[in-house]
């Protein structure tokens, strides 16, 4: 790879230079440390600015100064005949070539241009390759590196050793990784809270399908359930059935139209009573299925703790009206010219950077938010909040639409405001349904066997029968149903987490290469820079180390000696020319290395 | 799943390349999944909510490949 040699810069209308029709002309030899050095307003910096804008574009400490200040308008020096400015630089390269000339103009109305008097094919390419985190360092540089976070200083010491793409990759990938987000943004709660109701209903369709085929059959039904058997072994009990043999002659029995096969019967026994004892069978059923289940208690304690951790949660928060607040200050914290340790607020100066204290109350928020949606989803998926809406909504019961109270306990609970009372309320309010629903049982059951007594034993066998065996088609269908989505629900969700495990296994592996690959760089350099801030500060009792966090970014600027004490803090015990001085070393023994 | 390192002596694309690789030997399909998508979460340089948004996008374009075939994933940039 060749290397170029700046040997030569002309400037003109640039900054603080005018230099009209007669350009400020430099040259440095390539074979030597070139300085610079002059009395205060000579256009040392501007030197400075016009190499930086001729190899980047632009000016960083213009363009970080508010919108207000117009900053791209003194580019160009004010006094410029003209109001355009031109920088020629001259490289030597390396390789015994012809000089490579360049020219960066810049227009009065602000337009870039660059071409090669030399002839030099492409000369904004050659320009990029000089555009390396170890050109151009200023004093800023040397500062920031210093005072900056362990974490950013650990990007930019990555950048510095020519680790910036990887360093941005890690950083992508642990944010993808990130559990929270990735349960959030895949819906796994959602996913396994309708896997859990699905797995609920197919239960219970089970076990009902269980109680009608032995009442049917006197037979255990086999589990697991293949619905073509089990639809076989009913179609044999009810193959002798004379009124029935016309109807299952040519069809299965999910075909069978049950509704005409009540007419038949009501015909052949021409009685209000037959459509009474029908009516009440249904009516049992229905009453009977809405009883509670034995789950009911564990979820509904399930449901108490989440709203008592959730009242726990609240408590680390500040009420409604700060979020935005957060939010706002968050934008204002991350703005390019915003200092990081200024409260936006108060413009309090901070010793440390704000953010990290904004987003851990912001996170409070967060995790209050996350639990009420866990609230909603398992009041959503609970089998007894369903139960309450299906006994309230039952016309077994015939509530009043007054007296339900279901639909306000579930905007309570599904809009995030719901406490404990509320969850106290609902199971009073199940547990008062149970006993109406319990004496309508009573009262079914009771005039059941009255007709019973009533109608021929022979017509009540089979009224039974036909029940059963309508309610078995009726909860296999259910089950299957269930089924589906059970093993559709489990499909989609085992896709999801195993990308989870992907991602994160992905994370892990490129954070470790990366740690790794850094750290060995960082001890490749370390008796460099070691040696030039010694020979900088010419104290041997203060040696600098670079220590890399395991399996983090962060990266610590520590003293291995001072002055007997081993393993200290740098930044808080050098004085500041010392700390530019071991910003310096680091820099310059990186940029050697990079070059060698 | 064998121990993976960086090379110093390559370039960060190439070393890129080689994590990819490296991580097809634990899922062909999602390594090209993630490879094909991973440019949409670029520039990291944006504020945290545009980068949020991003993410999210970006996590939505991989439930819509998750939903596709097997087969199929990683074919083509979600």
């Amino acid at each position: 790879m060749i290397r170029y040699y700046l040997v030569r810069v002309r400037i003109e209308g640039f900054r603080g230079i005018n230099n009209s029709s007669d350009p400020l002309d430099l040259r440095f030899k390539s074979d030597a440390v070139n300085s610079i050095f002059g009395p205060n307003g000579l256009g040392k910096s501007s030197i400075y600015d016009a190499l930086s804008y001729a190899i980047r574009g632009c000016i960083s400490k213009l363009d970080d100064l508010p919108h207000a200040e117009d900053a791209s308008s003194y580019y160009c020096n004010r006094f410029h005949a003209t109001g355009s400015s031109t920088i020629h630089l001259t490289f030597e390269p390396d390789d015994g070539g012809s000089n490579v000339e360049i020219r960066v103009m810049r227009s009065a109305t602000g337009d870039r241009s660059v071409d090669s008097p030399t002839g030099y094919s492409a000369p904004e390419e050659l320009l990029q390759t000089l555009n390396s985190d170890f050109v151009l360092l200023d004093q800023n540089a040397f500062l920031r590196f210093v005072e900056e976070s362990p974490l950013q200083r650990g990007r930019t010491f990555s950048g510095l050793l020519g680790l910036a793409k990887l360093s941005e990759y890690r950083q992508v990938l642990q944010t993808l990784s990130h559990r929270r987000n990735l349960n959030t943004d895949f819906d796994i709660s959602t996913l396994e809270s309708q896997l859990a109701s699905a797995r609920r209903q197919r239960d219970v369709a089970l076990a009902q399908a269980r109680s009608h085929f032995k009442s049917l059959t006197g037979k255990e039904l086999i589990v697991p359930l293949d619905p073509h058997v089990t639809l076989g072994e009913a179609e044999k009990s009810l193959a002798n059935i004379e009124l029935l043999k016309s109807h299952l002659a040519t069809k299965r029995l999910p075909d069978v139209d049950f509704k005409e096969v009540h007419e038949c019967m009501r015909a052949a026994e021409k009685s209000d009573l037959r459509d009474e004892l029908v009516l009440l069978s249904q009516a049992y059923s229905t009453c009977v299925a809405l009883k509670a289940t034995s789950e009911e208690a564990v979820d509904q304690e399930a449901l108490r703790n989440l709203l008592i951790k959730k009242n726990t949660l609240l408590e680390h928060t500040h009420g409604s009206l700060l979020p935005p607040v957060y939010q706002s200050t968050l934008r204002v914290l991350e703005s390019a010219d915003w200092d990081e340790r200024l409260c936006p607020a108060c413009e309090t100066l901070r010793e440390v950077p704000l953010s990290p204290e904004i987003k851990a109350r912001q996170s409070a928020y967060q995790l209050v938010s996350e639990c009420q949606q866990e609230i909603g989803l398992k009041w959503k998926s609970s089998v007894w909040v369903t139960r309450l809406k299906s006994v309230e909504a039952s016309a077994e019961l015939t509530i009043a639409n007054d007296d339900q109270c279901f639909h306000r306990l579930d905007t309570v609970f599904c809009s995030g405001t719901a406490n404990v009372a509320d969850l106290d309320d609902a199971i009073a309010r199940l547990k008062a349904v149970d006993v109406l629903l319990k004496a309508r049982i009573q009262q079914i059951t009771k005039r059941k066997e009255e007709i019973e007594k009533l109608l021929p034993p022979s017509l009540v066998t089979l009224s039974q029968q036909i029940h059963h065996a309508e309610q078995l088609v009726e909860q296999i269908q259910q089950y299957v149903a269930q089924d589906v989505n059970e093993s559709t629900i489990s499909a989609q969700l085992a896709k999801r987490k195993k990308w989870i495990e992907f991602v994160e296994k992905a994370f892990s592996v490129f954070s470790e290469a990366e740690v790794a690959l850094s750290t060995n760089k960082a001890l490749a350099i370390e008796s460099e820079y070691q040696q030039m801030y010694a020979e900088i500060t010419t104290n041997p009792a203060v040696v600098p180390k670079l220590q890399r966090a395991s399996g983090t970014e962060d990266l610590h600027l520590r003293l291995e000696q001072f002055y007997g004490l081993t393993d200290v803090s740098a930044t808080t015990l050098l004085q500041e020319s010392y700390r530019n001085a071991l910003a310096l070393a680091i820099f310059l023994s990186t940029a050697l290395r990079s070059t060698q | 799943m064998s121990t993976f390192s960086f090379d110093s002596s390559l370039s960060a694309e190439a070393n890129i390349e080689r994590f990819y690789a490296h991580l097809s030997t634990l899922d062909a399909n999602f390594a090209a999944l993630l490879k094909n998508n991973l440019s949409t979460m670029l520039p990291l340089s944006d504020s945290s909510q545009i980068r949020g948004t991003r993410r999210v996008a970006f996590n939505r374009a991989i439930m819509a490949a998750l939903e596709k075939s097997e087969a199929t994933l990683g074919d083509e940039p979600a």
